[in-house]
């Protein structure tokens, strides 16, 4: 599903110097693969999974995603690529304050151009699936970390994206939040959804099926 | 602190001193006008002004007759004195070139309790107030100083003035041009053969007696107006006079302009400080933090709100300096925008008053708009701001519910100033476009005369103008002259009663017809391009031999001789009693002609005779150019000097500048205004530029998550924009409502349109809307081109 070949990502530094945050990263994850991207902290796996999402187009090297080659793309086709195909996860959650958890919900589909009985429908769906009906008109900071955590997964998977990007999303949670995350992400990958995660836990890595290992931006 | 943010400190300041600057310009223009007291004059409380008026015309004052002058003089008795003046043309001769002064014959103990004393030589006696005494003057500083050097022997020297030999008594002190911009003062010689009743054209002023209120004298003044009325009802029935303070009369056309002005200038320095609470308030913001160690180690909310105030009146006190240093160009400029000579007494100085207002408007404006953002950032959350990472601020929602308030106060207030500067810029335009009647393009005007005291043979003044005429109309450029006693649109024109022939003269003057009566030279109505649209116009063959004819005008067909050809008819002027009628025959109609200021809205008929056969002394020579009509003015004065050597040329002006001047105050007004309208746009969208950049600045990793979850740079547009559209569209609808009010104050300074012409109550918001737009899409840009890993990572 993913393929990439040769990736650098580097930062100019003063006096024509570089830093390189990436080097040379050339691997294959296949559809349906659940991969917990591990290292120490500066080895580039957050880099990984956000040049992966398409937010970060400073790169060089050949990136495929499915059949699309990503490095040909102009930045618009990337974010409608990105749109189609996957969600995020964020540590910190990174729910809307000041929206309730529907909005919250509603906000991909409304980027996606869904009309508004369908975003309603599909929220309504998801609310349901995650087991958070009742918590749909409260806003983020009414809601435990565990429940943050919970809306911000759905957020990422209710436009039905085929992969999966968490950037430990179980960082600022609890044991047994960061359990239930876990499983969730199980039931997921189960179900066919390819899940990429950066994580610091031997543990949570251990629900994946593939560890890749960065250490000062190259793979180990 | 103030030095640790040099940014702000300037931005900050420099919206003030641009509130204050305007401000302070405009309050210099108030203290002339209404404030401060009149130069060199004593107990000006009690110094008053009295006119005479027809009760037919109650909002315009005649003047003062002399017959009635004397009346007064001698039965007042509630007043300590009572003055008339007439300004006059004054030419002293004796140099290589005459020159030409304006001055004033006014009554001899006027400038006595008027409080004023010469600063050599002594007053005018009273007995030299008498006609045929021997003529005396008293010049001003400024002649002193440049047509005597300053020389202290001056007093008892004798010059030619008006061709008189005048004994010069006295030099008045620097700054003393009573009553409006004189330079020399000859006593009021007159009698009441030469100037009878009815014949109202001085100036009159007096002094109350200690303790008399102004009702009091103009009860005393209207008895004796009713008694003179009923001995002489054919001059004077239907004509009574009032009493108002000497200030009350000289800012009456003025006053409601400046103070128009100073609320307008009011509204910009309002905008100006929203724009500085907004700072504050995100100032405040940046420095929870800091505030909160504070408050930490023991700071009590009084200590900080004193510091952040104290902060604030320091932005104040530089915003008044650099505000003052900004009047300063404001009234050089406003001072370069009045084409026309002002009063003496209207000083544009920066005295205690000025600098009070200035020191005054900063420091009250900074406690003011400082007090809220200081109470604000005065209780943060402790925890939050103490936090690692923690930014939330001071109640981050109540402070952007107050910025965006202050945002919706700003566009509404430029808005209430755009649609009053649309207003006055549709008023100006709308008097610009109006057909005066005549085309003033092209022409030069001046002004000429022969002063009766020196020229008493009026044959003499007609063979001055005979032989002028032709000598301008023979400068190499010149298409055709003519000359005439008021020109267009200049507004000094004169009322005369006329009697039509087979009419019975009136026996009250307030029955009769009157009309604008004018003497032209044949060439004007060819100089001005004025309409002839039946007869013919005045030849050289209707001189003093032939018989009298005059032209009228189309408004004076149309009243005076509807449905009949008024060619052939005869007509006059009412002279002096005693005088022989002087009957002219109509020889022509032609179009109305504006004599008025353009601003006047009085509309009488216009009546021209010929000045060969009614010999006036004074005239304005008008010459149509075949190039730019200022290069003419040595030439053509180089033809009058050829006629006499001895007459000076003065108001030289195109006829353009007249037109212009006419309407001057409008043009002023409508400038100011517009600066401020064009400064209050720039300061309330600065304000929604820095509250929506401000906005983004905060919103940033909210946008890098709207970004990842898949948000375009579209959405991120629309976003941005949408907010500060709903913000511009809320401040337009307060600022239509407000305007739609206050625009009722502007109502009697505009012309030929309403006080919500629709063009403006469109075209401006959506003028407002547009810079609105260009404010809010800058910072949507920034929002747009986020790097969203760098925004996610915003902290």
């Amino acid at each position: 599903m993913i393929k990439l070949k040769n990736l650098e990502r580097v930062y100019p530094l003063a006096k024509g110097k570089f830093f390189y945050v990436l080097r040379d990263i050339s691997l294959e994850i296949n559809e349906g693969e659940f991969v917990s991207v591990m290292g120490p902290s500066g080895a580039g796996k957050s880099s990984l999974l956000h040049i992966i999402g398409m937010h970060d187009h400073g790169w060089n090297g050949e990136y495929f995603l499915g059949p699309t080659a990503v490095h040909h793309l102009k930045p618009k086709e990337r974010a409608t690529l990105r749109n189609e195909q996957i969600g995020f996860v964020f540590q910190s959650y990174h729910l809307l304050d000041d929206l309730t958890v529907y909005e919250n919900l509603d906000i991909p589909l409304s980027y996606r151009r869904f009309s508004k009985t369908e975003r309603a429908g599909i929220v309504a769906d998801t609310l349901d699936r995650f087991n958070i009906v009742g918590k749909k008109d409260l806003y983020p900071r009414q809601l435990s970390g565990g429940q943050q955590q919970l809306v911000g997964v759905a957020r990422a998977i209710i436009a039905n994206p085929n992969l999966l990007l968490a950037d430990e999303p179980t960082g600022n949670l609890h044991s047994s939040q960061g359990e239930e995350i876990m499983e969730l992400f199980k039931k997921l990958n189960d179900e066919g959804m390819t899940i990429i995660q950066v994580t610091h836990s031997e543990k949570n890595a251990a629900y994946g099926n593939r560890i890749i290992q960065l250490r000062d931006g190259w793979v180990v | 602190m103030l030095m640790k943010t040099p940014g702000f400190t300037l931005i900050a300041v420099l919206a003030l001193a641009l509130g204050i600057g305007a401000s302070t310009t405009t309050f210099t223009a108030v203290n002339a006008v209404l404030l401060r007291p009149f130069p060199l004059m004593k107990d000006q409380d009690r110094i008053v002004y009295l006119s005479e008026y027809f009760l037919k015309l109650p909002d315009q004052d005649a003047g003062v007759a002399f017959p009635d002058y004397l009346e007064w003089k001698k039965q007042l008795t509630t007043f300590e004195g009572v003055g008339a003046c007439q300004t006059a043309t004054m030419i002293v001769s004796g140099g290589d070139q005459p020159d030409r002064y304006l001055g004033a014959n006014i009554s001899a103990d006027a400038f006595s309790f008027l409080g004023v004393q010469p600063i050599l030589g002594r007053q005018f006696r009273p007995e030299e107030d008498k006609l045929n005494a021997a003529p005396v003057a008293l010049i001003g500083f400024d002649i002193w100083k440049t047509h005597f050097g300053g020389d202290p022997s001056v007093v008892g020297k004798t010059i030619p003035i008006n061709g008189k030999q005048t004994t010069i008594i006295g030099v008045m002190p620097k700054g003393w041009r009573f009553p409006e911009a004189s330079d020399l003062w000859m006593p009021l010689q007159m009698d009441e053969k030469d100037n009878p009743r009815g014949n109202f054209f001085l100036a009159a002023f007096g002094k109350l007696k200690p303790g008399v209120a102004v009702e009091e004298a103009r009860a005393e003044l209207e008895a004796i107006a009713t008694r003179i009325a009923a001995d002489h009802p054919e001059t004077n029935a239907g004509c009574t006079a009032r009493v108002k303070l000497f200030r009350e009369e000289a800012v009456k056309e003025s006053k409601t302009l400046t103070l128009l002005l100073m609320g307008a200038v009011l509204f910009v320095q309002l905008i100006a400080c929203a724009n500085v609470a907004n700072l504050l308030l995100a100032r405040g913001a940046t420095r929870a933090k800091e505030i909160g160690i504070r408050l930490a180690l023991g700071a009590g909310r009084a200590d900080i709100v004193r510091q952040l105030l104290l902060e604030t009146l320091l932005l104040g006190l530089f915003g008044s300096l650099a505000g003052l240093l900004f009047a300063v160009w404001g009234v050089d400029l406003m001072m370069k925008a009045i084409p026309v000579e002002i009063p003496y007494w209207i000083q544009f100085e920066f005295d205690w008053r000025v600098f009070t207002f200035a020191i005054g408007l900063g420091m009250i404006s900074s406690f003011l708009f400082g007090l809220f953002p200081s109470l604000q950032a005065s209780h943060p959350h402790l925890v939050e701001v103490l936090k690692e990472g923690g930014r939330s601020g001071a109640s981050g929602a109540k402070g952007q519910r107050v910025r965006s308030g202050l945002v919706v106060a700003e566009v509404a207030l430029a808005l209430v100033l755009l649609v009053g500067a649309g207003l006055t810029l549709r008023s100006f335009m709308k008097l610009q476009r109006t057909d005066i009647g005549a085309d003033p393009s092209n022409t030069l005007s001046f002004r000429v005369g022969l002063p009766a005291a020196q020229f008493p043979d009026k044959k003499v003044v007609g063979r001055f103008f005979e032989q002028l005429i032709p000598k301008v109309a023979a400068i190499s450029g010149v298409e055709s002259a003519g000359a005439t006693t008021s020109l267009p649109a200049a507004g000094n024109i004169g009322l005369n009663a006329v009697v039509l022939e087979g009419e019975q003269e009136p026996k009250q003057l307030q029955d009769a017809r009157l009309a604008s009566t004018l003497a032209i030279t044949p060439g004007y109505v060819t100089t001005c391009r004025i309409q002839l649209l039946r007869g013919r116009d005045f030849t050289t063959a209707d001189n003093s031999d032939a018989p009298r004819v005059a032209l009228i005008d189309e408004e004076a067909a149309r009243k005076w001789f509807p449905n009949i050809d008024p060619i052939g008819h005869q007509m006059r002027a009412i002279e002096k009693p005693g005088d022989p009628p002087m009957w002219a025959t109509i020889v022509g109609v032609t179009r109305h002609v504006i004599y008025d200021r353009m601003v006047s809205k009085r509309k009488f008929p216009s009546v021209y005779f010929c000045q060969y056969q009614n010999h006036e002394n004074f005239m304005s020579v008008v010459l149509r150019t075949k190039s730019a009509p200022k290069g003419y003015e040595n030439l053509a004065r180089g033809a009058v000097l050829s006629v006499n050597k001895n007459i000076p040329i003065y108001r030289v002006f195109t006829m353009d500048e007249v037109v212009l001047q006419s309407f001057w105050e409008r043009r002023f007004f409508w400038t100011l205004f517009t600066v401020f309208a064009v400064l209050a746009l720039f300061l309330a969208s600065i304000g929604l530029y820095g509250v929506m950049a401000y906005s983004v600045r905060q919103r940033t990793q909210e946008i890098g998550v709207r970004m990842a979850l898949g948000a375009q740079a579209s959405d991120l547009l629309r976003m941005v924009t949408g907010h500060g559209m709903r913000l511009i569209g809320l401040g337009l609808l307060i600022g239509l409502v407000g305007a739609f009010f206050l625009m009722r104050l502007l109502g009697g300074s505009l012309e030929g349109i309403s006080a919500h012409d629709p063009l403006s109550f469109v075209l401006v918001p959506i003028i407002l809307l547009v810079v609105g737009l260009i404010a809010c899409y800058l910072p949507a840009r920034a929002a747009m081109q986020l790097n969203p890993v760098e925004a996610l990572r915003y902290e």
